[in-house]
């Protein structure tokens, strides 16, 4: 499938690019449940969870909204409660890649949102 | 790490102490606020998080847990941006957590990290005051209001920014001086000054007695003999704010939205339309709000055109006229807020306003008359120490007249005067003008000549007066004798007191 091998091709860029930047790159497209995340790096002892967006035109890093936001989180906290894991620091990022002309922009969101309790969990 | 910064909660005019304890953890980002804040302080989360980061602090990507304690209270309002900043800082060790120690924190933020006002900021400082707080960091906008509050070192904060310097010791920020209490009142020119009003000597000679004593004053009148004019100028000639006058109105005042901060030196005069409801007039809402009987407090309240206020509005003031204070009760919140002002109202006479005149004719029928001075209760009347008969002013009055008419600064002088003999009988007892004598006190206080007492004796009996009448009669012509420096009641004192009473009589009976 196109979509699929286009977001694979994100997820490389934005790991190499995190790895560049002294990030350990742990898995990517990790299956919690119905959810996915689509990169879980390790930023020093803090476990990063990342979503990739990708965009022609850019702004896609618009596109993580509290919908979206609640889902990541719900499948963080599980992945952490699962591994025993919640009481270490953990944050979410937001990668944007915006394809340009010639090569792309990369733009980097730390610590982009906070949790976002649904009405799953607690 | 855990921290707690000391704040303040206030419910109507009482402050009490709170605590803001910041807890902050590794874990997913996320912050929680308990100890239930209302709408206002959980919204302080999105304030506080970019006003950090556009002061160049890091938000801490951690679990962030905030509790107001006591958990109890209801909190509200948006004066805890600064604590929850200054505590979250100090738990990601930004800033020591000693800087806070002892050190009283309110204040708003804006998203760029300026620290915004906060109101009642002075009665929280009051109450902080009687806690033993030696030091607080207020809003660069409160200070000014809250530097008379003695023992208190406060610092004013510009900035989160500045806010964090200061407490890292980079930068020195000198506590708000105080230059001990002056008032001003004298250069700001009354609204209205009585050299402007032309003839109406009776009326005149009541205003100074009811300035005087603090009397409670009803002005009836036909339609433009300046009843309203002579209400207006009553602030000009009363005698200037002391310092705890001042103080106890601002604090009412702080509470209120509008309020511009400073120290009130100028008496308020609260004039509320004939269409206010109760709950305006006597405080209230969801959180028992003051009304405007509170806001007149150690000032005027005036009631213009007495027979249109609903009868409701009417009957409300008379405990509060008693008591001179109000406890307004809602489910949320039960406040006393203290009333002690000075009534004035004005009247027509009758719908046409000419009854009673000497140059025009009224066209109302005796019914409809009665039915329109009916609408004041006497309960009510019986509150009131002078009522005073205006006239239209006659042209010969107007320009004839050589003399140009005393103007407002003298009569406060004389008044004055006259406040200071009655302050110096009544220190030390709480009250502090005739208007306010306890029954209690009062045959002693109105010591008078047994010529006096005969001629109070006959009016009574002819006029019909209530033991409350009587009262009243008594101390204004306490407050005439004190006019003429004279310490006994005299005959002539209790003529004019109780001619002051008996206009009632060719109105309401």
């Amino acid at each position: 499938m196109i979509g699929n091998k286009k977001g694979n091709i994100g997820e490389e860029t934005a790991a190499k690019y995190l790895m560049s930047k002294g990030y350990t790159h742990l898995q990517s497209n990790l299956k919690v449940g119905h959810d996915e995340i689509d990169l879980l790096m390790q930023d020093g002892r803090t476990y990063v969870f990342v979503e990739v967006k990708l965009r022609a035109a850019g702004g896609g890093a618009a596109a993580v909204d509290k919908r979206k936001q609640a889902r990541i989180s719900k499948a963080a906290i599980t992945f952490l409660y699962e591994n025993g894991l919640l009481e270490q620091p953990a944050r979410f990022d937001v990668v944007e890649i915006a394809f340009k002309d010639v090569g792309m922009d990369i733009t980097h969101y730390e610590n982009a949102f906070p949790v976002i309790r649904g009405r799953f969990f607690f | 790490m855990l921290s707690s910064v000391l704040s303040f909660g206030r419910l109507g005019i009482e402050g009490y102490p709170m605590r803001v304890e910041v807890d902050v953890r590794e874990g997913l980002p996320q912050m929680e606020m308990v100890g239930l804040p209302d709408a206002a302080v959980k919204e302080s989360r999105e304030r506080v998080r970019t006003a950090m980061k556009n002061s160049g602090f890091t938000f801490p990507p951690a679990q962030i847990t905030v509790n107001f304690a006591p958990a109890d209270i209801k909190k509200e309002g948006p004066w805890y941006d600064l604590p929850i900043a200054l505590g979250i800082m100090a738990s990601s060790s930004q800033i020591k957590a000693e800087a806070l120690k002892g050190l009283l924190i309110l204040g708003e933020l804006s998203l760029d990290g300026t620290v915004g006002k906060v109101s009642g900021a002075l009665p929280m400082l009051l109450a902080a005051k009687k806690q033993g707080v030696k030091k607080a960091l207020l809003p660069v906008a409160n200070a000014k209001e809250c530097a008379c509050v003695s023992g208190i070192a406060i610092y004013p904060a510009m900035s989160l920014k500045s806010a964090v310097a200061f407490l890292r010791g980079q930068e020195s920020l000198a506590p708000v001086s105080f230059d001990g209490y002056q008032n001003f009142a004298d250069e700001n020119d009354p609204e209205i000054d009585l050299s402007r009003v032309k003839g109406q000597y009776a009326a005149r000679r009541a205003l100074e007695i009811a300035a005087s004593g603090g009397h409670n004053l009803l002005l009836i009148g036909t339609a433009g003999s300046g009843k309203t004019m002579l209400a207006r100028a009553l602030p000009g000639i009363l005698p200037r704010m002391t310092e705890q006058e001042a103080l106890e109105t601002t604090v009412i005042h702080s509470v209120t939205e509008g309020f511009e901060g400073g120290l009130m030196t100028k008496r308020p005069f609260s004039a509320p339309h004939h269409t206010t409801s109760p709950a305006a007039l006597i405080g209230g809402g969801r959180t028992a709000l003051p009304g405007e009987i509170s806001l007149a407090h150690n000032g005027v309240l005036f009631l213009d055109e007495l027979p249109e206020y609903p009868r409701p509005v009417l009957e409300a003031l008379r405990q509060p006229m008693e008591d001179g204070e109000v406890t307004v009760s809602r489910v949320n919140a039960r406040c006393i807020y203290p009333a002690k002002f000075q009534l004035v109202c004005a009247m027509n006479p009758c719908p046409c306003g000419n009854f009673g005149s000497r140059t025009k004719e009224c066209r109302c029928t005796p019914h409809e008359v009665q039915r329109y001075l009916s609408r004041i209760s006497g309960p009510l009347l019986d509150r009131i120490d002078m009522v005073v008969e205006m006239d239209a002013v006659t042209p010969e009055e107007v320009f004839q007249g050589k003399e140009q008419p005393e103007s407002s600064a003298v009569i406060r002088q004389r008044v004055e005067k006259t406040r200071q003999v009655q302050s110096e009988r009544y220190a030390d007892t709480g009250y502090f003008c005739n208007a306010r004598i306890p029954s209690k006190t009062l045959e002693e206080t109105c010591k008078r000549t047994d010529a006096a007492q005969a001629l109070l004796m006959r009016c009574m009996k002819e006029l019909g007066l209530s033991m409350r009448a009587y009262t009243r009669v008594l101390r204004v012509s306490r407050t005439i004798a004190d006019m003429e420096g004279s310490k006994i009641i005299e005959e002539k004192h209790i003529a004019e007191a109780v001619s002051y009473r008996s206009i009632n009589e060719k109105y309401w009976n």
